[in-house]
C-alpha cells in the first residue's frame, strides 16, 4: 500500500510509535504514582490517567530528600491509550504477518486489545457507589431512623442537583450534574428553564465547607444567611473527605427573591433525612438538594447480622462480613453472607463489603458498650466486569505459547553452541 | 579472561580487610552480676519452645523474644563484657580477665523474667547520635565512631522517662519527614522503651514481696511477708477471712489487703503477651492478672492455677536450679493446655525454624558458591571447579527453598504474604533464574552471579527484619485472607520481579566485562551476556504481565475496580510498560546491544521502585509493608545501577565497539 493512506497506515502500524507510547505511558504512570503523595488519588486519577493534557511534576529527590522539581508536560493517559490501541490493531493484527511462528504474539495482542476495550467499557458505561446499612432491629424494634434496608447506591465522589418539586401526593425529582455547578466557585451560575416559574442562581462554590452560625467576636469569610454562612476548608486530598456547598438565590418570575444556602452533607446510614433549601414560589413547595449521585439497584438489600472476628487480642480483623436479605421483585427474600474477595453478584450489578463503622461498635445486641455497627458495601455496575479476567487467560496463553517456541527454537540452535562455547 | 585475575585479588583482599575493619568491642556491663552461671541450654531450648500468644496468633517464646530483641537492641542477639571495662561509655573491657558473653533472645528474656535487677543493667537500647543523650542529660563522651548502649535502668528511671516521654511528645507533634536526627531518635527511643518495660515489668508483681499487717490477715496467708503464690496456695483461709468480714472490705480483721490488691492491680497492668491458656471458649491468652484472680477464687478448672504457681515458683526461687524447675513445670502446663486447645499446632516446627535458620546457613553457602566461581574465573579450564560452584550454590538454593518451605508449613499460606517473604522468594527465583542461564549459557558470569544474588537479598532480608523489628509470621489482615489469590497472583508478581532483577544483573555484568575489557561487545561472552538478558527479560515479561492483570482481577473480585492506580499496581504496570516497550525496540531496530542491556538495567531500576519504593510513599492500598528501614537499601540499588549505566555509556561513547569501529573504517570493496 502507497501513497498517503499507505504511509498513514505505516506510522500507525510502526513498532517505534509502540515504543514511544509505552515509554511516554510509563512515564505518566511514574509521575502520576508521586503526584498522589501531595494530590491525593482522585486528582491525579482526573488529570493523569483520565485526562487528554497534562503539565506533571518531577519531584528530583536523592535518597528521599527533594532537590527541585521539573515541569513536564505529557499527553494524557486517554490519548496514550488511544494511539495505543489503534497502534496494537494496525500494526499487531493488520500488519503482522499470520503465521504459526507468530502465533503467540497474535494471541497476546488479542489478549491485550480486549484489555483495553474493558477498561473503555468500564470507564464510560460503569457507576459504582456505597450502600451503607445498620443492622436491623430485631423483633419488629424501632431502628432509630437509621437506614438499614436500600434499593439505592450513593456515589462516592460525584455530586448533583435535585430540584424537587412538591405534587402533594408525589414529589417530581429533576437533576443537573455537578458539571454544570462548579463554575459557581468563580461567578454566578444560573438555571433557569421555561416550565420553571422562577430562576435559580448559584455563587461562592467551595469544595470543602460546613455551615457555621455567624457569631458576634469573628468576620465570616463568606456571605451570612439567616446569621449563617459557609466555612471554607482546606481540600483534602482524599475526595470523600470533601462537603461541598454554595450560595442560592431563588427569583420568582413574580415574587421576592430567596436567598439560602447547600450543603452535600451525606448522612446515611445514621439517617435517610436531607437538609435542602426549601422554597415556595406561588402555592407549590419547592426544593433544592446538592447530594451525591444516587441510583437505583434493580433489587433491595436488608443488613440482617455485621459480623467482625479480631485475630485473639488484637483489634485487627480477621474476618468480617455482613448477613443480608436480599429483596427482589416476584421472588421470595434470600439470605446471603457478603464477606472479603466473596461479593454478591445479582442482576448486572455486584455488590462488595467494603468496611464497616464506628471503630467503637459494638454487634447486638451488646449495644451498651458501644454504638451499634453499621457495614458498607460498594455497589458497582459494569458491563465489562469478568472481560479482563477473560483477557488475563488471552495473554497468559499468547505469552506463555511465543516464550516456550522462542526458547525451543534458541536451545535446537546453533547459536546457542556458539555462544555456549 | 586474564584480565579480570589481578582486579580479583585486589577485590578479595579489599573485602577481607573490610570485614576485619568492620568488628567492633562489645559494650560494657556495669551492674552486678546476679545469675552466676549460664543458663542450662536445655532450659533455654524448652523454654524457647514455650507457647505463648501476641499480635493475634500463638508463637514460641524465643520468636517473641527474637523480634523484642531486634526492635528493641537492633540484634538477634545481645553481646556484652562483663570486667575490666576501661574508658569511656560503650567501651568493653579488653583486657585479661574480662568476660564476652553473648545471650541468646530466649537466655536474655529469661533473665529479664528471672533477674530483672541484672538485666537493667544490660546495655540495651543501641544510641547512634549523643545528641539523644545530651537530650536526656545522660552523661557522655561525645559522638564517636561507636555506637553508645543505654541501659533500662538509666532511661526507664522516674526522671530520664519522664523527659523522654515530654521530649517524645513535642517530636510526635512534628510530621515525620520533618522531624531531624536526633528527634527522630528520640521518638524510636520512646517507642523501643514502652515496648521494653511492658516485657520488663510484665512479671513484677510476681517478685514483689507484700508487707501484711493485721493480725487475722497474717493468720489467714501465713506470714508477714507474702507473696502473691503465698495468697494464691492460702486462698481457702483467706476466703473465709473475707467471709467471716460480710464481704465488707473495710474491716478492721481484713487489715491492709485493700492496699496490697491496689498495688498487685497497678504491678499486673503490664501485659506485653498472653501467658496462659484461656477457659474454653475464650480465645484470648491472659496475662498474669486473670490467673490470679482465677486461683483467689480457687478456680482450678483449666489449670491455670497450677500454672500459675510454677511461674511464682520460678520467679522467687533463690537458686538457678530451682527456678529451673518451675520454669519447666510452667512450661509443660502451658504446652498440655494448649496442646488440648489445638493451639499448639506448628511451635515445635517455627522453634526449630527460627533455631536452624536455614536461610542464614543458605547465605554462608551462597558467599562459598561465590568464592568457587571466582576461583573458576581464575581457573577457566577447570570444569570440576564450575560444577563445584554450580553445586554448592544449588545446594544453598535448596537450604534457602527448605526454609520458605517451612514458612508455609508454619503459616499455612502461600510463600508470599508480606514483605519479608518477598526478599527470600525473590532470592531464591533470582538464583534459579541465574543458574538456568548458566547452564544454557555456561560462561560463568551468571554462575557468580547467582550467589552474589542470593546472598545479597538473603542479607538484605536480615536488615529489613532487624530495621522491622516485628513478627514475620504474623496473621493476616482480612484482605489478604485468600490462599488463591495469594498463590496466584502474589506468586507471579514476584516471579516477575526476581526475573527482572536477575536480567538487570546480567545486564550490569555485561558493563562491567565491556568497562573492564574482558571481553569485546563483539566476542561470544558478551553476545551470550546479551541473549541472557533477552530471554530472561522476556521470561519475566510473562509473569509481570500476567500477574499484573491477574491482581486487576483480584481488586475486581475483592472490592470492585480492576485497576484503581495504586502507586504499588502503578509500579508493575511500569515494569510491564518498560519491558515491553524494550522487546518493541529491539524488535524494530530501535536498540542493539547496548541499549537492550541498558534498557534491561533501567528495568531493574523500575522493578526497585515496585517492589519497595512504592512501600515509601506512604500513600496506597498496600499498607501491608511500610518501613522507612527500606530508604538506604532502595537508594543503594539506584545509585549501583545509576552507577553501572553511567560508566557504561561513558565507555561506549569513549571506546566504541572495536570490531564495528574496524568494519566502519575499513575501505569499501571494490565494484566489480
Amino acid at each position: 500500500m502507497n501513497g498517503p493512506l499507505g504511509r498513514i497506515v505505516a506510522f500507525f502500524a510502526s513498532m517505534k510509535l509502540a515504543v514511544v507510547v509505552l515509554v511516554l505511558l510509563g512515564l505518566l504512570t511514574w509521575l502520576g504514582t508521586l503526584a498522589q503523595v501531595q494530590k491525593g488519588l482522585f486528582v491525579v486519577q482526573k488529570e493523569y490517567f483520565e485526562g487528554w493534557f497534562v503539565i506533571a511534576d518531577l519531584p528530583l529527590s536523592f535518597w528521599g530528600k527533594e532537590l527541585f522539581a521539573l515541569r513536564v508536560p505529557l499527553p494524557g493517559a486517554m490519548p496514550l491509550m488511544a494511539v495505543l490501541f489503534v497502534n496494537l490493531i494496525v500494526g499487531g493484527f493488520v500488519r503482522l504477518r499470520w503465521s504459526m511462528r507468530n502465533v503467540g504474539v497474535l494471541i497476546t495482542h488479542l489478549g491485550i486489545a480486549l484489555l483495553l476495550v474493558a477498561g473503555f467499557v468500564k470507564l464510560e458505561y460503569s457507576t459504582s457507589g456505597a450502600v451503607s446499612l445498620f443492622e436491623a432491629a430485631q423483633d419488629g424494634g424501632s431502628d432509630g431512623g437509621r437506614v438499614v434496608r436500600s434499593g439505592d447506591y450513593v456515589s462516592f465522589h460525584d455530586y448533583e442537583l435535585a430540584l424537587l418539586r412538591d405534587d402533594g401526593a408525589t414529589i417530581v425529582e429533576r437533576t443537573i450534574p455537578e458539571d454544570a455547578l462548579l463554575p459557581a466557585k468563580d461567578r454566578t451560575v444560573t438555571i433557569t428553564d421555561p416550565d420553571l416559574p422562577f430562576r435559580i442562581e448559584l455563587h461562592t462554590w467551595f469544595d470543602n465547607c460546613e455551615p457555621m452560625q455567624k457569631g458576634p467576636m469573628f468576620a465570616a469569610s463568606a456571605p451570612v444567611v439567616g446569621g449563617v454562612f459557609l466555612r471554607q476548608f482546606e481540600v483534602q486530598p482524599d475526595r470523600e473527605l470533601n462537603v461541598p456547598g454554595c450560595y442560592v438565590i431563588v427569583t420568582p418570575n413574580d415574587g421576592p427573591r430567596q436567598e439560602g444556602m447547600l450543603w452535600g452533607r451525606e448522612l446515611r446510614p445514621q439517617t435517610d433525612l436531607r437538609l435542602p433549601f426549601v422554597f415556595e414560589v406561588g402555592s407549590t413547595r419547592y426544593a433544592l438538594d446538592l447530594r451525591r449521585v444516587m441510583r437505583e439497584l434493580p433489587f433491595q438489600v436488608q443488613l440482617k447480622e455485621f459480623r467482625k472476628t479480631d485475630h485473639p487480642g488484637t483489634l485487627t480483623p480477621a474476618d468480617y462480613r455482613s448477613f443480608v436479605t436480599v429483596f427482589e421483585a416476584g421472588k421470595p427474600p434470600q439470605d446471603v453472607q457478603i464477606y472479603m474477595n466473596t461479593p454478591l453478584r445479582r442482576e448486572g450489578f455486584v455488590l462488595y463489603q467494603t468496611g464497616w463503622g464506628p471503630q467503637d461498635g459494638r454487634g447486638a445486641p451488646d449495644f451498651t458498650r458501644g454504638p451499634p455497627w453499621y457495614s458498607v458495601f460498594e455497589a458497582a455496575e459494569n458491563p465489562s466486569d469478568k472481560w479482563p479476567e477473560y483477557a488475563c487467560y488471552v495473554i497468559a496463553l499468547g505469552l506463555v505459547v511465543h516464550f516456550l517456541m522462542k526458547l525451543t527454537r534458541f536451545l535446537k540452535s546453533s547459536t546457542r553452541e556458539a555462544l555456549a562455547s | 579472561m586474564k584480565a579480570i585475575q589481578p582486579l580479583l585479588l585486589v577485590l578479595f583482599a579489599f573485602g577481607a580487610a573490610l570485614a576485619g575493619g568492620c568488628s567492633r568491642p562489645s559494650p560494657a556491663y556495669d551492674g552486678t552480676m546476679q545469675r552466676t552461671a549460664p543458663w542450662d541450654p536445655d532450659l533455654v531450648e524448652t523454654m524457647a519452645s514455650l507457647p505463648v500468644q501476641e499480635n493475634g496468633r500463638v508463637k514460641p517464646l524465643g520468636s517473641f523474644a527474637a523480634f523484642l530483641l531486634y526492635a528493641v537492641h537492633g540484634r538477634r542477639d545481645l553481646k556484652f563484657t562483663v570486667g575490666q571495662g576501661e574508658g569511656g561509655r560503650g567501651e568493653g573491657g579488653q583486657g585479661e580477665g574480662a568476660q564476652r558473653v553473648t545471650l541468646e533472645p530466649t537466655e536474655w528474656l529469661l533473665d529479664v523474667w528471672c533477674y530483672p535487677d541484672q538485666a537493667a543493667d544490660y546495655p540495651l537500647f543501641r544510641i547512634e547520635n549523643t545528641g539523644v543523650l545530651d537530650a536526656l542529660g545522660i552523661e557522655n563522651a561525645g559522638q564517636t565512631l561507636n555506637f553508645d548502649y543505654v541501659t533500662f535502668r538509666e532511661v526507664g528511671n522516674p526522671t530520664t522517662r519522664a523527659r523522654l516521654e515530654e521530649l517524645a511528645d513535642q517530636y510526635l507533634a512534628i510530621d515525620a519527614k520533618e522531624r531531624d536526627a536526633v528527634q527522630e531518635h528520640v521518638v524510636q527511643l520512646y517507642r523501643q522503651l514502652r515496648l521494653y518495660e511492658n516485657v520488663h515489668l510484665q512479671l513484677a508483681a510476681l517478685h514483689t514481696v507484700f508487707k501484711v499487717e493485721g493480725d487475722e490477715l497474717r493468720t489467714a496467708l501465713g506470714g508477714e511477708t507474702i507473696r502473691i503464690g503465698d495468697m494464691v496456695r492460702r486462698s481457702e483461709p483467706f476466703r473465709e477471712l473475707v467471709k467471716s468480714a460480710n464481704r465488707n472490705l473495710q474491716d478492721p480483721k481484713l487489715g491492709n489487703m485493700m492496699a496490697i490488691f491496689g498495688e498487685l492491680d497497678e504491678l499486673a497492668r503490664h501485659a506485653a503477651l498472653g501467658l496462659f491458656p484461656p477457659a474454653a471458649g475464650q480465645e484470648t491468652w491472659n496475662s498474669i492478672d486473670a490467673p490470679m484472680m482465677t486461683a483467689f477464687r480457687g478456680d482450678t478448672e483449666n489449670g491455670q492455677a497450677a500454672m500459675f504457681l510454677s511461674l511464682q515458683d520460678a520467679i522467687a526461687a533463690d537458686s538457678q536450679a530451682a527456678k529451673a524447675t518451675g520454669l519447666r513445670q510452667f512450661h509443660d502446663a502451658v504446652v498440655a493446655a494448649a496442646k488440648a486447645r489445638g493451639e499448639y499446632g506448628a511451635i515445635d516446627t517455627e522453634t526449630e525454624y527460627y533455631r536452624a535458620s536455614w536461610h542464614y546457613k543458605a547465605l554462608h553457602w551462597f558467599i562459598f558458591g561465590f568464592l568457587l566461581a571466582g576461583v573458576c574465573w581464575l581457573v577457566p579450564k577447570n570444569r570440576l571447579l564450575w560444577w563445584a560452584s554450580f553445586g554448592v550454590t544449588s545446594f544453598a538454593l535448596c537450604l534457602l527453598c527448605y526454609d520458605i518451605y517451612l514458612r508455609c508449613v508454619i503459616t499455612g499460606r502461600p510463600p508470599i504474604t508480606r514483605l519479608y517473604d518477598t526478599f527470600l522468594f525473590i532470592a531464591a527465583f533470582s538464583v534459579l533464574t541465574l543458574l538456568v542461564v548458566e547452564w544454557i549459557l555456561p560462561r560463568r558470569i551468571a554462575l557468580g552471579l547467582a550467589p552474589l544474588a542470593g546472598a545479597l537479598l538473603i542479607m538484605l532480608a536480615r536488615m529489613f527484619e532487624v530495621s522491622d523489628g516485628k513478627d514475620t509470621l504474623d496473621p493476616l489482615v482480612a484482605v489478604l485472607d485468600s490462599n488463591y489469590w495469594l498463590a496466584t497472583h502474589v506468586t507471579m508478581i514476584n516471579t516477575g520481579y526476581a526475573a527482572g532483577l536477575a536480567a538487570s544483573a546480567l545486564a550490569l555484568a555485561w558493563v562491567f566485562v565491556r568497562v573492564t575489557r574482558i571481553a569485546h561487545p563483539s566476542d561470544a561472552l558478551s553476545k551470550s551476556l546479551v541473549r541472557g538478558v533477552y530471554g530472561v527479560s522476556a521470561f519475566s515479561l510473562v509473569f509481570a504481565v500476567v500477574g499484573t492483570i491477574w491482581g486487576g482481577v483480584w481488586a475486581n473480585d475483592s472490592w470492585g475496580r480492576f485497576w484503581g492506580w495504586d502507586p504499588k499496581e502503578n509500579g508493575a504496570l511500569m515494569i510491564c510498560l518498560s519491558q515491553i516497550a524494550m522487546v518493541h525496540a529491539r524488535m524494530s531496530g530501535m536498540i542493539r546491544d547496548f541499549g537492550t542491556v541498558m534498557w534491561a538495567a533501567f528495568t531493574g531500576m523500575v522493578v526497585m521502585f515496585s517492589w519497595f519504593h512504592t512501600n515509601l510513599l506512604g500513600v496506597g492500598l498496600h499498607n501491608y509493608g511500610f518501613s522507612s528501614g527500606l530508604r538506604d537499601g532502595v537508594w543503594t540499588g539506584y545509585s549501583v545501577h545509576l552507577g553501572f549505566m553511567t560508566v557504561g555509556a561513558i565507555d561506549v561513547w569513549l571506546r566504541p565497539d572495536p570490531v564495528r569501529a574496524a568494519a566502519a573504517a575499513a575501505p569499501l570493496p571494490a565494484e566489480s
